[in-house]
C-alpha cells in the first residue's frame, strides 16, 4: 500500500542537508584550532575567557529580568481583558503586535533620541537622561527586551486564558470565598503553567544572544561580545555558535515538552 | 442480478485485533434507498468507504452493475458521496462546487452551467448559486453536498451520516428532502447512520449491524416489530426485556417475575428453561380489566413522564421495571406514583429474543 | 464573552487595570517611534518639510531600500517554496512517521537560531576556508568563490537568512496541509479528479492565503534583521537597516533627519506588509473555520 514517493525523499533530503550542513561545518570548523588534529581547545578557550562569563552573565540576568518584567506586565493585562474588557482585546492584541511592524534597529533608534536627552514637557524637567547611569540604561535595555518580547508573551498568555474559561473559574473560585489576589495566584497561574512557561524560554532564546538593542545602548551583553569576537577571532566564535545552538536547542527542546505540540508558530528577531 | 452486490467483504485494519467488517453480504436492487444502521464503531462507514473505494478490501467482493469495482480508483467508480462534514470545496461558489466533478471530467463550460443550474432547481438553492460556502447554513452546505454528489450522474449515491452535525428541526425536513429527490431521480443509495428514527423513516431496507457484523436485514415495519436477536430490539426503539422461565413450549406458557404469562412460539425451548422475552412500550396498557387470552401482570407505579404526545409510565413488576407508553389526552386519568396496578398485553405482542 | 459583574461605581474604574499596559505601550513603543516620525517631517529649525523624505531619493538609499527589499522577497519566496515542499514530503509524502517529530523540533530551534551565532556558522561553514567549501575544492575540485560565490554578498546573505526562514515556513505550512480535511480529498476523489487535479483546483487554492501570508510574514522577518548581517558582513553589504545603524553609531555625518525618514520608510514597508499578512489570515480562517 505505501508506496514510495521520490518526490517526497528528494525535498526532505534536500531540507535536512541544509539543517545539517552548517552545523555540521561548524562542529568541525570548532575542533580545528590545534592544528592537524580535533581538539576542544577553542571551547576551552572561548568559555574560559572572563569577557564570556561576564557577558553571559550579564545577558541571562537581563532576560531573567526582561521575562519577569514581561510576566508582571502581561499576566494582569491579559486577565483584566478577559475578565472585564472583551471589547478591549483588538486593541491590546493590536498593541501586542506593534513590535512586529517596528523592528528592533528603529525601535533602538526612537530610544535614544527620545531618552538620550532629559525629558522636558513645557519647561518642567520630567526625568534625566535614562543612558548616562548603568542602572537606568539597562532598565531601558529591559524595557526594549520587554517590548520584543511581547508579541510571544502576549499570545501565549491569551492562548493559555481562552483555553481555560477564565470567567467561570473565576466565578467558581468567588463562590467558594477566595479573595482577588487567592484567585489570580492559587487559580489562574497554576492553569496558566504551560503557556507562561513557553512563553518565558522563547524571551530567554530571544534574549540572550541579542545584538541590535544591546550594541547601540553600549551594554556589555553577549551578543554584542559574541560580534566583537568575531572580528578577531577564528575558531572560538565557532565554539561559541555551537553553544549557542545547543543553548536554543535546550530551550525549544522544553517548550516542546511543556506545551506538547500546541505551540505556535513565531518569528525571531533577527 | 441485483444492481449492486456485497458478497463475504471482510475489512481487518493492520495492528487491529478484530475485523472492522466480517463476512459482509448484501444485494441491493437498483433505485433501493438502503441504511446501515448501527453505533459507532460497528463497521457500516467502514462498508460504505470500501464501496467509495477509500479503503481497500481485506477479502470478499464489491459488483456494482455487473462490474467488480474493488480494486477501481475511487476516481473511476462514478459513485457519489455526501459527507457527514459536507466537504465543501470552502475557495470555490456554490455553483462551481456543483460543477467541480463536470469540470474536472472534462464538461464544456456550457454543460457544466446547464447541469448546475439543473441541481439548484432541484435542492431549492436556486439564488445561491454565487455565494461561498462559508456564507450558508449547515443545511444549505448539506444540500449543496448532495448537489455537488449527484451532479455526476452517479451511479450509486452514498451519504455517510449526511444529517448528524445539524439541528434536530433541519434534520427533519432535510431527511424528507433527500428521500424525495432519491425517489424523483430512481437512484440506488446507500445511508450510513446511527440514529434508528432515521434509518425507519427513510429507507426501503434496514441493516442493522454490531461489531462488524449484520445483525439483522429487513424492511422497516419488520426491524422494528420482529427483531431477531435482543441487540436489534434494543438499538432500533424502546424496549421491555423480561426474563422469563418456560413451564410448557406447546402453549407458550412462561413464568415472568412468579407471574404465569403466555408468549406465541416456544417449539424449541424446554420446559425450565431461562428466556428473554421483549415487549414494545406501546403495546403495554393500563387497564382494570382485560380479554381473557392477553396477558396480565399486577405491579406498582413507580414513575410518570410527560413526553408530550406520550405519558410514559414506569412500573414494577418484581424485579423487572417495566416501561409503558400512553397517548396523552386532556382526559387521560393518569395513575399515583406508588399505586398498584394491572399491565395487560396481547400474547401476540410478547416476542422471544435470540 | 466573560460577563462582568463589577457594581457600576465600579465600573467606571475597570478601564485603569489596563493602565499600566498602556503606560508602558506609550513610554516604550509609542512615543520613541512617534518622536522619529515627528522629525523626519521636521526641519533643524523646526518647520514643517518633506525634505528628509525626498532625501531618501538620494544615493545611496534607494538603493538599500532595493537591496533590503530584495534579500528579503528571495529569501521569503524561495524559503517559502522550500518550506512548503518540505512540509509537503513530511505530512503527504509517505515519509517513515518519525522523522516528523524530529524535524519538526529541529525546524522549531532552526527558526529561533539567528544573529550573531548563525552569521559565524555560515562563516565556518560557506566562508573562504569554510568546510563546505573545502569540500566542495577537495571532491569535485570546484573553488566557490573563483566561480563567482562570495558570502558577503546577496547570495551569500540570502543563504544564510534561508537558514531560518526555510523552517519557519516549514512550521506553519506542516499544520496548515494537515488542516486540509480528508473528505475534501476524499469528495474530490470521487467526483472523478485525479491527486492532481484534487492539488491543482482545491489543495493549493485552499492552502494559498496562509501560504503567501506565511511569505508575507517571512519578508518582514528578513527585513528587519540586523544582527544577522552585521554579524556576518560586518556592514559591508548596504541593507537598510545597517544605513539606520550607522546612522545612529554617527559614522556617516549627514542630517540625522534623515536618519528618522529612513526609520520611517522602514516601518511603512512593515506596516503594509503585516496588514497584508493579516488580511489573509483573515480569509484563510474565514475558509478554514467550519462547523467542525
Amino acid at each position: 500500500m505505501r508506496r514510495i514517493n521520490w518526490f517526497a525523499w528528494l525535498w526532505f533530503t534536500l531540507g535536512a542537508l541544509y539543517f545539517v550542513l552548517p552545523l555540521w561545518g561548524t562542529l568541525i570548523f570548532s575542533l580545528q584550532k590545534r592544528r592537524g588534529v580535533l581538539s576542544l581547545d577553542a571551547y576551552s578557550a572561548a568559555l574560559g575567557d572572563p569577557r564570556f562569563v561576564e557577558t553571559f552573565v550579564f545577558s541571562n540576568f537581563m532576560a531573567i529580568c526582561t521575562i519577569l518584567a514581561s510576566l508582571l506586565l502581561i499576566v494582569p493585562t491579559a486577565y483584566w481583558v478577559h475578565m472585564h474588557l472583551p471589547r478591549w482585546r483588538p486593541v491590546v492584541e493590536f498593541v501586542s503586535l506593534l513590535p512586529f511592524v517596528i523592528p528592533a534597529i528603529v525601535l533602538v533608534f526612537g530610544f535614544i533620541k527620545l531618552y538620550s536627552k532629559p525629558i522636558v514637557l513645557l519647561g518642567i524637567p520630567l526625568f534625566p537622561s535614562l543612558t548616562t547611569s548603568n542602572l537606568s540604561t539597562n532598565l531601558l535595555l529591559i524595557a526594549g527586551y520587554t517590548v520584543l518580547s511581547l508579541p510571544y508573551m502576549y499570545r501565549a498568555v491569551d492562548n493559555g486564558l481562552r483555553a481555560m474559561d477564565v470567567a467561570t473559574l473565576t466565578e467558581a473560585a468567588q463562590s467558594l470565598g477566595a479573595g482577588w489576589w487567592t484567585i489570580l495566584w492559587r487559580v489562574i497561574l497554576p492553569n496558566l503553567r504551560t503557556a507562561l512557561l513557553s512563553g518565558a524560554l522563547l524571551t530567554f532564546a530571544i534574549v540572550v544572544g541579542e545584538l541590535t538593542i544591546a550594541t547601540f545602548l553600549a551594554r556589555p551583553a553577549f551578543g554584542p561580545y559574541l560580534a566583537l569576537l568575531g572580528n578577531h577571532r577564528a575558531y572560538e566564535p565557532a565554539a561559541l555558535a555551537i553553544v549557542s545552538f545547543l543553548l536554543t536547542w535546550v530551550a525549544m527542546g522544553l517548550i516542546d515538552r511543556v506545551t506538547r505540540g500546541t505551540r505556535d508558530v513565531v518569528a525571531g528577531s533577527h | 442480478m441485483p444492481f449492486l452486490q456485497l458478497a463475504n467483504v471482510r475489512k481487518l485494519y493492520p495492528n487491529a485485533a478484530a475485523a472492522a467488517v466480517e463476512n459482509f453480504s448484501l444485494d441491493v436492487e437498483a433505485g433501493e434507498f438502503v441504511s446501515l444502521l448501527g453505533p459507532s464503531g460497528c463497521g457500516k462507514t467502514t462498508t460504505l468507504r470500501m464501496i467509495a473505494g477509500f479503503e481497500s478490501l481485506t477479502a470478499g467482493q464489491i459488483v456494482m452493475d455487473g462490474k467488480a469495482i474493488e480494486e477501481m480508483r475511487p476516481n473511476q467508480r462514478n459513485i457519489g458521496m455526501v459527507f457527514q462534514s459536507y466537504a465543501l470545496f470552502p475557495n470555490m461558489t456554490v455553483a462551481d462546487n456543483i460543477g467541480f466533478g463536470l469540470s474536472v471530467g472534462g464538461s464544456t463550460k456550457a454543460a457544466i452551467q446547464e447541469r448546475v443550474r439543473e441541481m439548484l432547481a432541484l435542492i431549492k438553492l436556486e439564488e445561491l448559486g454565487a455565494r461561498y460556502p462559508y456564507q450558508l447554513s449547515g443545511g444549505q452546505q448539506q444540500r449543496v453536498a448532495l448537489a455537488r454528489a449527484l451532479a455526476i450522474r452517479p451511479k450509486l449515491l452514498l451519504l455517510d451520516e449526511p444529517l448528524s452535525a445539524l439541528d434536530a428541526k433541519i434534520r427533519v425536513t432535510l431527511r424528507t428532502d433527500i428521500r424525495a429527490i432519491q425517489r424523483k431521480l430512481g437512484i440506488t443509495t446507500l445511508y450510513v447512520t446511527h440514529d434508528q428514527e432515521e434509518a425507519l423513516s427513510l429507507s426501503d431496507r434496514v441493516v442493522v449491524m454490531n461489531h462488524g457484523l449484520i445483525e439483522q436485514v429487513g424492511d422497516p415495519f419488520e426491524i422494528y416489530n420482529f427483531p431477531r436477536t435482543a441487540y436489534v430490539a434494543q438499538f432500533v426503539g424502546t424496549l421491555n426485556l423480561l426474563d422469563a422461565v418456560v413451564v410448557e413450549p406447546t402453549t407458550g406458557s412462561v413464568q415472568i417475575q412468579e407471574q404465569p404469562a403466555h408468549t406465541t412460539s416456544l417449539q424449541d425451548c424446554s420446559p425450565g428453561e431461562r428466556i428473554r422475552l421483549a415487549v414494545r412500550p406501546e403495546l403495554l396498557a393500563l387497564k382494570s380489566t382485560g380479554q381473557a387470552d392477553e396477558n396480565r401482570l399486577a405491579g406498582v407505579v413507580e414513575n410518570i413522564a410527560f413526553l408530550g404526545a406520550v405519558v410514559r409510565i414506569q412500573v414494577r413488576v418484581g424485579e423487572a421495571l417495566l416501561a409503558l407508553d400512553e397517548f396523552n389526552n386532556p382526559q387521560l386519568a393518569v395513575p399515583a406514583v406508588g399505586s398498584p396496578v394491572f399491565v395487560y398485553f396481547a400474547r401476540s405482542s410478547c416476542l422471544k429474543l435470540l | 464573552m466573560a460577563a462582568t459583574h463589577t457594581p457600576p461605581a465600579r465600573r467606571r474604574l475597570t478601564w485603569l487595570g489596563l493602565a499600566p499596559f498602556f503606560l508602558f505601550a506609550l513610554l516604550f513603543i509609542f512615543l520613541p517611534s512617534a518622536s522619529l516620525f515627528v522629525d523626519s517631517f521636521r526641519s533643524p529649525e523646526g518647520h514643517f518639510t518633506l525634505e528628509h523624505l525626498g532625501g531618501l531619493l538620494q544615493p545611496p538609499i534607494p538603493g538599500s531600500y532595493a537591496l533590503s527589499i530584495g534579500v528579503s522577497a528571495f529569501t521569503a519566496v524561495v524559503g517559502g517554496l522550500l518550506g512548503s515542499l518540505m512540509a509537503y514530503a513530511l505530512t503527504a509524502g509517505n515519509l517513515p512517521r518519525w522523522l516528523r517529530p524530529l524535524t519538526l523540533t529541529f525546524a522549531g530551534v532552526a527558526s529561533n537560531f539567528a544573529g550573531v551565532p548563525l552569521a559565524f556558522a555560515f562563516i565556518s561553514t560557506l566562508g573562504r576556508t569554510g568546510f563546505v567549501t573545502a569540500l566542495f575544492q577537495d571532491l569535485l575540485g570546484i573553488d566557490l568563490y573563483d566561480a563567482g560565490f562570495n558570502l558577503y554578498s546577496f547570495l551569500g546573505l540570502s543563504v544564510t537568512y534561508l537558514y531560518f526562514q526555510f523552517p519557519l515556513m516549514l512550521l506553519v505550512m506542516v499544520p496548515a496541509i494537515e488542516g486540509l480535511k480528508r473528505s475534501w480529498r476524499e469528495a474530490a476523489e470521487s467526483l472523478g479528479a485525479t491527486p492532481t487535479q484534487y492539488w491543482m483546483r482545491v489543495g493549493i487554492p485552499i492552502l494559498l492565503p496562509s501560504l503567501l501570508g506565511t511569505v508575507l510574514l517571512l519578508f518582514g522577518n528578513a527585513f528587519g534583521a540586523y544582527a544577522t548581517a552585521y554579524a556576518l558582513t560586518g556592514g559591508r553589504l548596504n541593507l537598510i537597516t545597517i544605513q539606520i545603524g550607522a546612522q545612529i553609531r554617527g559614522d556617516v555625518l549627514r542630517n540625522p533627519n534623515l536618519g528618522y525618514a529612513m526609520a520611517l520608510g522602514m516601518v511603512a514597508i512593515m506596516a503594509v506588509t503585516l496588514l497584508g499578512y493579516s488580511w489573509l489570515q483573515r480569509i484563510s480562517e474565514r475558509w478554514l473555520k467550519d462547523t467542525r
